[in-house]
């Protein structure tokens, strides 16, 4: 692990000098820039903002002057497509060129600035700000407000007009439910913290943001529940977010990358969602909730193992349904991590664990069959995950031809031709369908990679090296950490309380305190008494016998 | 980045390299059959190897499914290693099911063959050992059987049903056998197999294609043991005493006269006691024989279901139980060796009085032993029916 | 303290260390040990060493308490000086070099004669080892809790195996009780008291790293209380199922025992639960012992960090081990003469000298 530590440590080296070399060139870019500060000049503020913007065809520069006898000349500037143009119509070319003409302004001081007067009694829109500088004024036009420049005036008025075309709120396409919402978040921002706000309608529900990516200027939130949520971990986030110094973000896997503990690993160490349930849940559980604008994907932090193993069904099911379903997830994980391992040990080492008869059904499969187990197995998994990956990037239509292909060329021709035998066939049908199990994509994924180190070491080793590979794979997890929260907790450290939500899901009244080293504070969550028989909604028992003879 | 590339060379130098002992299933001989005989001073051991193809795979031939070899060494082991020659793969031993040690090698003793079977790694515990009877054991190994495609699986399972239906047969696992040789106050007893029929012809294909097979694989009764060497064979009844005393008997039947015919009856609960009491010094055995018993068949004229014949019947069935388990005793005793382990319960009952007794136990103690055999039979129930209906068709 | 003191080990934590290390490589070696000497008394001889190491376990954490925040090495200097303190700590060191070559050697004789027959015994050792290695360089903290993920498999496993062998107990295998006398019964208890009892001494090296002092006799005593009952329900088992005889005469008698399940006919063949079982409990007491081995080192030159030296010190014991240890015979030899008096010099002889120094010392500042 330290050679790669090292190699982090050579790659920074490396950006800094580069930086170093960057200077110059930025420094002129800056003096080329001219003033970040508002000139008085009008146009001269126009056309540098325009020239910065090399002319971009979607930005709208507007100059006109302002009612009909006060010519004050006032500059208009928006994006065209990410402002919203009836309201910028409405709202601002109207209220500016036509009303103001027949607007009684007699009571209004005229002593008073041309922004001021729009500030507090002409512009109608919702939210305005003061811009102070060109950086700032050309932020908000691209960011999809209308910014107004005025002559005379270094201080800018900036308008929310964002408005822009954007998918409506679907059912999520990753983590499907059978019961329970079926609303998923979008790509927009605002929308899913509105979405997550209509869960959770707590003051204590905070909302940070940020701005990240130095180019991309991508909008980032951070939600917590104040009070619920481990101060140190909100604080950690924030640290680690400010930190991120990169050109840009486009998803928040890039945002999870820069900000995990630990690199060097398969497993996620971030939980991502699309389902605002799952996010509130994760809230309410005291987790930081990271949602970044332009990808529906939010994450969820410190994130441990048992998450990756629960799907939000488990809650709105019945407890003990829940319990054997989540068991069978787990039961599923192995299988698809030591299956393909467990059949080359126990065919090329252990022959003496099958009992005769399989051992010889086993053995007559394989007459003929020219490679040894372990080429066999590692031909079968590879093509399969070469099938998986086509049947994913492929346009829907094409999918099923993939399958066809799959199926039948692959699986049946290769058995009737002698090269692969039937069982492994079964083996590596058996893992697919248990790696599809796993309700998180990126740990199923680790489970893919790893299940071909398990191979290997079967391979050469049989059953000793699998359970060399077992207790490396334990020690790794034990020792990877979220946001400071160990990664297999509360297995190991074991925590009983924690424990009546990770491999089991007891019934909620059970479920009592928030999970201990994530929240730490404020841990009673549910106080209901666990519903008993006697309840007085129960009806007591009258005569039977009356009853009855109706 | 080097010290990376180091640790990916030395794992992967540990890996490629490590495939010691990676045997591949079709590089196998799986090994279900072994027999030991003894030509001069010479072990000459003769191995069945199946032939999976054969036995289930998709495209079958008529071949045959098992093939045997043979090869003979100063010592087990160098015998089976002499079997590399003739045999096209490596013998795998891990899956044996049946070791036959032939009638000649027993009787010269078999102690010095068994090391091999519990010393070696691959092999488990879980064969029988059985004894060939007048045969070479290397014929009961050659011989094809219907049904059940595997000769060794076939006798492997009429041991396991005769032991527990039928009762004069007893399959002995090596741990049990070597128990058995290692103590001073027990002797081991082994079941016997032999062919019936034509030897040669049953190795042919020809004998499983018929219905009726010219030549079979048949359990015998039980060859007993004096330390290790074979010293006589037990009959019928007298295994089956064996077996009482031993309380073996999971189920087994038993015939009884009646008037103008015979009952049997279905035995299938029996549990036996048996203590050791000191008598002016010396030791005293009683063996408790309780069972439980059903009537399976009856050919009677009389109607014997009546609570008086019922019990009548019982006193017979203890009659003749008793009678039946001192034959098994007086034939043990004649041949001088405790199969019984009666010596084995006195240690474990009454230490002190063993060692006084253990000197020459098998010629001495064992033949002057005092045993006692009570025996008693609850008719429990009548099967299916109640009444047979021969006696009303021929009653009135 | 040695090591990083940043790291808490939790009492469950340490108790799933305890247990782990106790049934360590003796489950698989004791019961044929106790049937050698003690015949069908192997399992009293087991409850005799198990009640007796409860008192061992007692007296490690009085030992414990006078100075809980000092490792015993830290201990046995601050108490009885630098010279006498050294001589202590160098001869325990020894010890416990030795003790880590043995369990190396331990494992590489199972593999060797029951699994990979041919692979070279180089080869298990040390990939054996680069798996300690990993985990330790990880940290103490860390093998704790994996320890904690294990124990319920290794228990689970272990009661699963139990329950398949019911059906093969033969009660009459037990019989007669102590036919030779009690003498060799407590022979057997004078092995097993110190293979693995009296080898819990080196978790005193670790007890300060425990978050909760008053909770260390607690996890010495159900540690030893749960590893013991486990090492005397093996033996038991072993007796009632094989008999002493065939107890005896095996190598390892509990992989036997494995092969011996069958429960109607398709659960049979469960020998790898027990190699399973054994694999880990030895992984855990190998990384313990190493884990003690290069942080006391390091401690001891004043290193700031222990984890330069695991690969050196590692890769020594892979060399050392085939080196000291030749043969099964060589090795029994061994185990009697020189080892297991050793396990009670150090295990017992010296901590008492420590412990009553100690004492000493307290009352001297009381006053």
């Amino acid at each position: 692990m330290k050679k790669l530590t090292d190699w982090v440590n050579e790659t920074k080296k490396k950006r800094e000098n580069m930086k170093e070399k960057n200077k110059d060139p930025k420094e002129q870019n800056e003096q080329f820039n001219s003033a970040h500060s508002i000139s008085q000049s009008l146009t001269d503020n126009l056309n540098t903002i325009s020239k910065d913007l090399g002319g971009s065809a979607d930005v709208i520069i507007r100059e006109f002057e302002l009612g009909e006898t006060d010519q004050r000349k006032i500059g208009v500037m928006y994006t065209d497509g990410l402002a919203d143009s009836t309201t910028v119509q409405e709202f601002v070319l109207k209220t500016l060129m036509i009303d103001i003409r027949s607007a009684h302004l007699e009571n209004i001081d005229f002593e008073a600035t041309t922004l001021e007067l729009l500030e507090k009694h002409s512009l109608s829109g919702g939210q305005l700000k003061k811009v102070y500088n060109l950086k700032n004024v050309k932020q908000h036009i691209l960011s999809g407000d209308t910014v107004l420049l005025f002559d005379g005036e270094t201080v800018g008025l900036s308008v929310a007009t964002k408005g822009w075309k954007q998918r409506g709120v679907e059912e999520p396409s990753s983590q499907t439910v059978v019961r329970g919402p079926k609303e998923g978040f979008t790509e927009s921002l605002r929308t899913n913290t509105a979405l997550i706000r209509r869960k959770i309608k707590s003051d204590n529900l905070w909302i940070e943001q940020m701005l990240i990516g130095k180019e991309t200027q991508t909008d980032v939130a951070i939600l917590y529940m104040k009070g619920i949520a481990n101060d140190k971990i909100i604080k950690e986030v924030k640290k680690r977010l400010k930190k991120i110094d990169i050109d840009g973000v486009l998803e928040s896997a890039m945002i999870e990358e820069l900000i995990q503990d630990e690199t060097f690993t398969l497993f996620p160490t971030l939980y991502n969602t699309e389902r605002p349930d799952v996010a509130a849940s994760g809230l309410l559980e005291g987790r930081i909730v990271i949602i970044v604008d332009g990808t529906p994907f939010v994450l969820l932090a410190p994130a441990v193992f048992v998450q990756f193993m629960q799907s939000s069904e488990d809650y709105y099911q019945r407890s003990d349904i829940a319990s054997a379903i989540r068991l069978l997830r787990y039961v599923a994980f192995m299988l698809a991590l030591l299956v393909p391992s467990a059949y080359i040990a126990v065919t090329t080492f252990h022959q003496e664990m099958l009992p005769t008869t399989l051992l010889v059904s086993l053995a007559s499969q394989r007459e003929g069959v020219p490679f040894p187990a372990f080429v066999e197995a590692i031909l079968m998994e590879v093509t399969f995950e070469i099938l998986r990956e086509a049947g994913l990037r492929m346009p829907r239509a094409v999918g099923s031809a993939i399958s066809i292909v799959g199926a039948l060329v692959l699986g049946q021709a290769a058995v009737e031709a002698g090269i692969i035998s039937n069982v492994m066939v079964i083996v590596v049908a058996l893992t697919a369908i248990s790696s599809f199990v796993i309700p998180s994509y990126n740990l199923g994924m680790a489970v893919r990679l790893l299940r071909f180190l398990f191979m290997l070491l079967a391979a050469a080793f049989g059953m000793y090296g699998i359970i060399l590979g077992i207790i490396i794979l334990v020690s790794h997890l034990t020792s990877l950490r979220s946001f400071g929260v160990p990664y297999l907790s509360p297995i190991a450290p074991s925590n009983k309380e924690g424990q009546r939500d990770s491999l089991i899901r007891l019934p909620i009244w059970a479920l009592i305190s928030r999970p201990r080293l994530i929240s730490q504070k404020n841990m009673i969550r549910d106080e209901t008494p666990a519903p008993e028989p006697n309840d007085s909604t129960k009806e007591p028992e009258k005569s039977p016998s009356g009853e009855s003879s109706k | 980045m080097k010290k990376i590339l180091k640790i990916i060379i030395i794992f992967s130098l540990l890996i490629m390299s490590g495939c010691w002992d990676r045997k591949e299933l079709n590089e196998l001989a799986i090994l279900t059959g072994l027999a030991i005989d003894k030509e001069d001073d010479e072990y000459k051991v003769t191995a069945q190897v199946l032939n999976p193809g054969e036995i289930a795979g998709k495209a079958q031939s008529t071949r045959v499914a098992v093939s045997t070899y043979e090869a003979t060494g100063k010592s087990v082991f160098e015998a089976l290693r002499a079997l590399t020659i003739t045999s096209p793969r490596k013998l795998y031993l891990s899956h044996l099911k049946l070791v036959v040690l032939g009638e000649e090698l027993a009787t010269q003793g078999i102690g010095q063959s068994l090391d091999f079977l519990s010393r070696d790694h691959e092999l488990r515990t879980d064969f029988f050992i059985l004894i060939s009877k007048e045969n070479d054991a290397s014929s009961i190994l050659k011989i094809l059987t219907p049904i059940d495609k595997i000769p060794t699986s076939k006798i492997f399972d009429s041991i396991e049903s005769s032991e527990e239906n039928w009762a004069p047969t007893k399959g002995v696992h090596l741990h049990d056998l070597i128990a058995k040789l290692s103590s001073e106050s027990d002797n081991p007893v082994l079941t016997g197999v032999y062919v019936e029929g034509d030897i040669d012809f049953g190795g042919s294909v020809e004998n499983v294609e018929r219905i009726n097979s010219p030549s079979v694989i048949s359990l015998d009764y039980l060859g007993i043991f004096k330390e290790d060497k074979l010293v006589g064979w037990l009959n019928k009844n007298e295994s089956k005493a064996f077996n009482y005393i031993m309380d073996n008997v999971k189920n087994t039947v038993g015939v009884e006269k009646c008037e103008g015919g015979n009952v049997t009856l279905e035995i299938y609960e029996t549990n036996t006691e048996v203590k050791v009491v000191e008598d002016n010094g010396l030791p005293k055995i009683t063996v408790k024989v309780e069972s439980d018993v059903s009537i399976g068949e009856v050919r009677c004229k009389e109607n014997i279901l009546g609570e008086e014949k019922l019990k009548e019947l019982a006193e017979k069935l203890d009659k003749q139980t008793r009678e039946v388990l001192n034959e098994g005793l007086i034939t043990a005793k004649e041949l001088q060796t405790d199969i019984f382990g009666f010596g084995e319960q006195i240690r474990k009952q009454n230490p002190k009085l063993w060692n006084k007794v253990k000197e020459n136990w098998n010629e001495e103690g064992f033949v002057h032993l005092d045993v006692q055999i009570e025996s008693h039979y609850n008719i429990r129930r009548t099967g299916t029916i109640k009444e047979s209906f021969q006696w009303k068709a021929s009653g009135d | 303290m040695i090591g990083s003191s940043k790291e808490k080990i939790s009492q469950k934590q340490l108790t799933s260390m305890i247990i782990l290390f106790t049934i360590g490589s003796a489950i698989l070696f004791i019961p044929s040990f106790l049937a050698n000497v003690a015949k069908q008394d192997a399992w009293i001889s087991a409850i005799v060493a198990t009640v007796l190491g409860l008192f061992t376990v007692l007296f490690y954490s009085k030992l414990y308490k006078l100075y809980p925040k000092k490792s015993y090495f830290e201990c046995a200097t601050f108490i009885l000086g630098k010279w006498i303190g050294g001589a202590v700590i160098l001869i325990t060191y020894i010890y416990f070099f030795i003790l880590s070559s043995l369990i190396l050697w331990d494992l590489g004789e199972f593999l060797k004669t029951q699994v990979l027959v041919q692979t070279p015994i180089q080869v298990i050792l040390i990939l054996f080892m680069l798996t300690v290695i990993y985990t330790v360089r990880l940290g103490i903290e860390n093998v704790g809790r994996t320890s904690e993920v294990f124990l319920p498999w290794v228990l689970g496993l272990f009661l699963l195996m139990c329950v398949f062998l019911i059906w093969s107990l033969e009660k009459g295998n037990l019989l007669p009780y102590l036919e030779k006398g009690v003498m060799p019964v407590l022979h057997g208890s004078y092995y097993l008291l110190s293979f693995p009892y009296l080898e819990l001494i080196i978790f005193l090296m670790i007890t300060p790293y425990v978050n909760k002092e008053t909770k260390v006799q607690k996890s010495f005593l159900q540690g030893t209380l749960v590893a013991g009952g486990l090492l005397i329900t093996t033996t038991f088992l072993c007796i009632l199922v094989l008999g002493a005889d065939v107890t005896a005469r095996n190598t390892f008698p509990v992989y036997v025992l494995g092969k011996m399940v069958s429960v109607g006919e398709f659960l049979e063949r469960l020998e790898i639960i027990i190699a399973i079982i054994w694999f880990l409990s030895i992984y855990f007491k190998l990384a313990i012992v190493f884990y003690v081995l290069v942080a006391s080192l390091s401690d001891f030159v004043k290193a700031k960090d222990y984890r330069p030296i695991t690969l050196p010190l590692g890769m020594l014991l892979v060399v050392m081990s085939p080196i000291m240890f030749t043969s099964t015979m060589q090795v029994a030899s061994f185990d009697k003469e020189v080892f297991f008096p050793l396990t009670y010099i150090v295990g017992f002889f010296l901590p008492l000298i420590v412990y009553i120094a100690g004492k000493i010392k307290h009352k001297k500042r009381g006053i």
